[in-house]
């Protein structure tokens, strides 16, 4: 079988797997959707009993699962039981707002992330290290919520220069939509700067030892060339592989970031249902949530190939 | 062959002017790069001074650790960023290397002199197609156009022998056996005509078959070049055709250091002695390392007080433990040698008599060509032991 097939075979069962998981754990949450849907304290024992029928919760947890995922595959995951919108469109609309966020997040960390590790590792040992190191391990140690209200504290209230909260879409206006994500994007981000660029420093610390490193030294390139030409990509393949398995504590961050920010993304929506006991929704949205996850990490291992062409090398001859 | 600077697309800046051949191209001077280390300071290179003319090939030969990679990054300046010091003067065309910035010296390396690496498996950049490889000091050095630089990039390809150059630029370096990475890295090499190159070892991680097509090739294109050439190696066999001097380094020095012709008719140092002997059999497995030599090179930190071969020498008398002897010159034609009992003088060879009568317990055993190897050994470790076992 080749390298893909057997991958995405992985990639199936992790998804079934999930999802399973996530219906069996929302069932362990207390209260009952029932109460929520029939009108709180008021429906009677047999309201509440019909409508539990009318949603299939009576049926053992295996048998939800299956129905759901007979449908899901067939792209339906169902109604909110509360507000009776599709649960795929509540995703289609709520998954740019989380998607941009995220990116915005990645793009920001890196920007400043990549630059840091390579003159770390250039000036591994300096003061100038040193005191990135203190620097970035400072913003790593806050978490999110902190970085966030203290963002909203010293921009939007102190010197007022970017609202605490304005999501714009990005249809509306590119300005705007990048003004009002920006705070909740340095929120997300900023932390991890400290992982990626000591990431890529040690990875380039590495590097920088290789002979391939001394002899483009010796070619006489300025070591502005050496630096990013040829010893960053080579040194690149973790960096990659951690930004891609961190869209995972990313999502998980993105929750609590657009609830400080109030964002109306997937992270906002999660919330909601849960505090609804809203489970067609909930559920659908940890699976869309699976299957990103899970995507994402497929697509770090295509582009390791495309940055390396030893791999590409190696997995072509052993495919 | 054309040269690049007339496909530039601008002319090539000129920062130091056409070697003059009566002049030495290269002259080092005192020489000496010693690192710190947490054991103490290790004396990579002691003290080296030698001059190079336009043209001239010098053969650097030396024991593994004798600081022959050491010596050639010292000249260029590529050693490492922290814990060196390096003393004394590298002067290139009358220009001091060891006093120009990172900056400047980026104008002399890779377009003034250019430097071949041991091992071509690991001195290419796997991520790097060997195309872009080659044509970057020219792109950067000469300011060629894309076009120009692919032009020429070919035709240096070809010139090293590569097959089927056009394709071959495409390439990356896991794609080429090590014989066409090492090409390959000579064609880096030879791409801005530079007026030294500098090959550490480049033939020791190879097959013997290519061993000798890369150095015949090597000295072919250094001929038709004009270019200067330090080769550098561990076997002596590997120079005796193919250079004018030979320089054998031993501990971070030179110990002898002759034209060719005269160190072979007749070599003054008991090391280079020990070395010709030590030469590999063709047969013999050449990328191992050679440690014929009976005993070991010393520890660099603490070097023997007086002669650094003392412990090892067939020689040796009193006085070599105690005083170190200067590079001195004899016997004419350039001839020079650190040693106080040279080979085939007669202080030398009434030396080795006197070894080998037992008269010092450096010698308890017999004559020195025929000596069996365990004898040897056990000769070295006495003399150590009544050195006060200095090193180690
Ligand atoms: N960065 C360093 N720090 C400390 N010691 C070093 C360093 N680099 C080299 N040395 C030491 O310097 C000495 C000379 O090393 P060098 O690489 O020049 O030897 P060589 O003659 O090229 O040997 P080989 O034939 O194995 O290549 C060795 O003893 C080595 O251990
Ligand atoms: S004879 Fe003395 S000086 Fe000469 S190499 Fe031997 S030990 Fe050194
Ligand atoms: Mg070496």
């Amino acid at each position: 079988m080749s390298y893909f097939a057997r991958k995405i075979g992985f990639l199936l069962i992790v998804l079934v797997a999930v999802t399973f998981l996530a219906a069996a754990l929302i069932r362990l949450l207390p209260g009952d959707p029932a109460t929520v849907i029939a009108g709180a304290s008021g429906a009677t024992e047999e309201e509440l009993d019909q409508v539990r029928a009318d949603l299939g919760l009576d049926d053992p947890l295996p048998v939800q699962y299956v129905g759901w995922l007979g449908d899901a595959v067939q792209l339906d995951l169902g109604r909110s039981y509360i507000s009776k919108l599709e649960v795929r469109d509540t995703i289609s609309d709520r998954a740019p707002v989380s998607f941009q966020l995220m990116l915005y997040a990645q793009i920001i960390t890196l920007l400043i992330a990549v630059p840091l590790g390579v003159f770390t590792a250039y000036k591994a040992g300096t003061r100038f290290d040193r005191t990135a190191n203190g620097i970035t391990f400072a913003f790593l140690s806050l978490p999110n919520f902190v970085l966030g209200f203290l963002l909203i504290y010293l921009f939007a209230v102190k010197w007022n220069l970017l609202p605490a909260s304005d999501y714009q879409p990005l249809s509306d206006s590119i300005g705007g939509n990048l003004k009002g994500l920006l705070l909740p994007a340095l929120s997300l981000g900023l932390g991890q700067v400290a992982v990626y660029s000591r990431l890529l420093r040690v990875d380039m610390i590495a590097t920088l030892q290789e002979d391939y490193v001394t002899m483009a030294k010796a070619k006489g390139l300025p070591i502005r060339r050496v630096l990013w030409r040829h010893a960053l990509r080579p040194s690149s393949l973790g960096l990659l592989t951690v930004v891609g398995v961190n869209v995972g504590s990313l999502i998980g961050g993105a929750v609590v970031v657009e609830q400080v920010f109030q964002i109306p993304g997937v992270g906002l929506g999660l919330i909601g249902a849960i505090q609804a006991r809203d489970y067609i929704v909930l559920q659908g949205l940890v699976a869309f949530v699976a299957i990103v996850y899970v995507l994402v990490n497929f697509s770090v291992d295509v582009l390791y190939a495309v940055l390396d062409p030893r791999v590409r090398h190696a997995r072509a001859s052993a495919a | 062959m054309n040269s690049p600077s007339t496909r530039s697309s601008r002319p090539a800046p000129v920062s130091l002017g056409p070697p003059d051949p009566t002049l030495p191209l290269l002259e080092v001077d005192g020489l000496a790069t010693h690192f710190l280390t947490e054991r103490g300071m290790v004396k990579a290179v002691d003290g080296v001074t030698f001059s190079l003319r336009p043209g001239q090939t010098l053969g650097v030969v030396g024991e593994s650790g004798s600081g022959k990679t050491i010596l050639a990054r010292s000249i260029m300046g590529l050693l490492p960023p922290r814990n060196v010091t390096r003393t004394g003067t590298v002067r290139f065309a009358g220009h001091d290397l060891t006093a120009m910035s990172e900056r400047e010296l980026a104008h002399v390396r890779g377009r003034e002199i250019a430097m071949i690496f041991q091992d071509p498996m690991t001195s290419l950049n796997p991520v790097l197609r060997v195309g872009r490889q080659i044509t970057e000091s020219v792109r950067h050095h000469l300011g060629m156009s894309a076009k120009a630089a692919r032009a020429w990039g070919t035709e240096l390809l070809d010139m090293v022998g590569i097959p089927a150059p056009g394709l071959r630029m495409d390439d990356y370096p896991h794609e080429l056996s090590g014989g066409m990475r090492q090409r390959v890295t000579i064609a880096i090499a030879l791409a801005c005509e530079p007026k030294l190159i500098i090959a550490d070892e480049p033939t020791t991680a190879l097959d013997v078959t290519v061993q000798a097509q890369i150095l015949d090739l090597l000295q072919e294109l250094q001929a038709s070049q004009g270019m200067a050439l330090i080769l550098v190696t561990h076997d002596l066999g590997v120079v005796a055709g193919r250079t004018d001097d030979i320089a054998v380094m031993y501990a971070g020095k030179i110990v002898e250091h002759a034209p060719t012709p005269a160190l072979f008719a007749q070599m003054r140092h008991p090391y280079t002695e020990a070395l010709l002997r030590s030469i590999p059999k063709l047969d013999d497995a050449s990328h191992t390392r050679l440690e014929t030599i009976p005993g070991r090179p010393p520890d660099l930190v603490a070097p023997p007080p007086g002669c650094r071969f003392a412990p090892r020498c067939m020689l040796v008398q009193d006085r070599c433990r105690t005083e170190l002897p200067e590079l001195t010159a004899g016997g004419g034609s350039g001839h020079r040698y650190r040693c106080f009992y040279p080979v085939g003088t007669e202080i030398g060879e009434a030396a080795r008599a006197r070894n080998e009568a037992g008269a010092t317990p450096a010698a308890a055993s017999a004559s020195t060509a025929s000596a069996p190897r365990s004898s040897m050994a056990s000769r070295v470790s006495t003399a150590s032991e009544s050195d006060g076992s200095r090193g180690h």
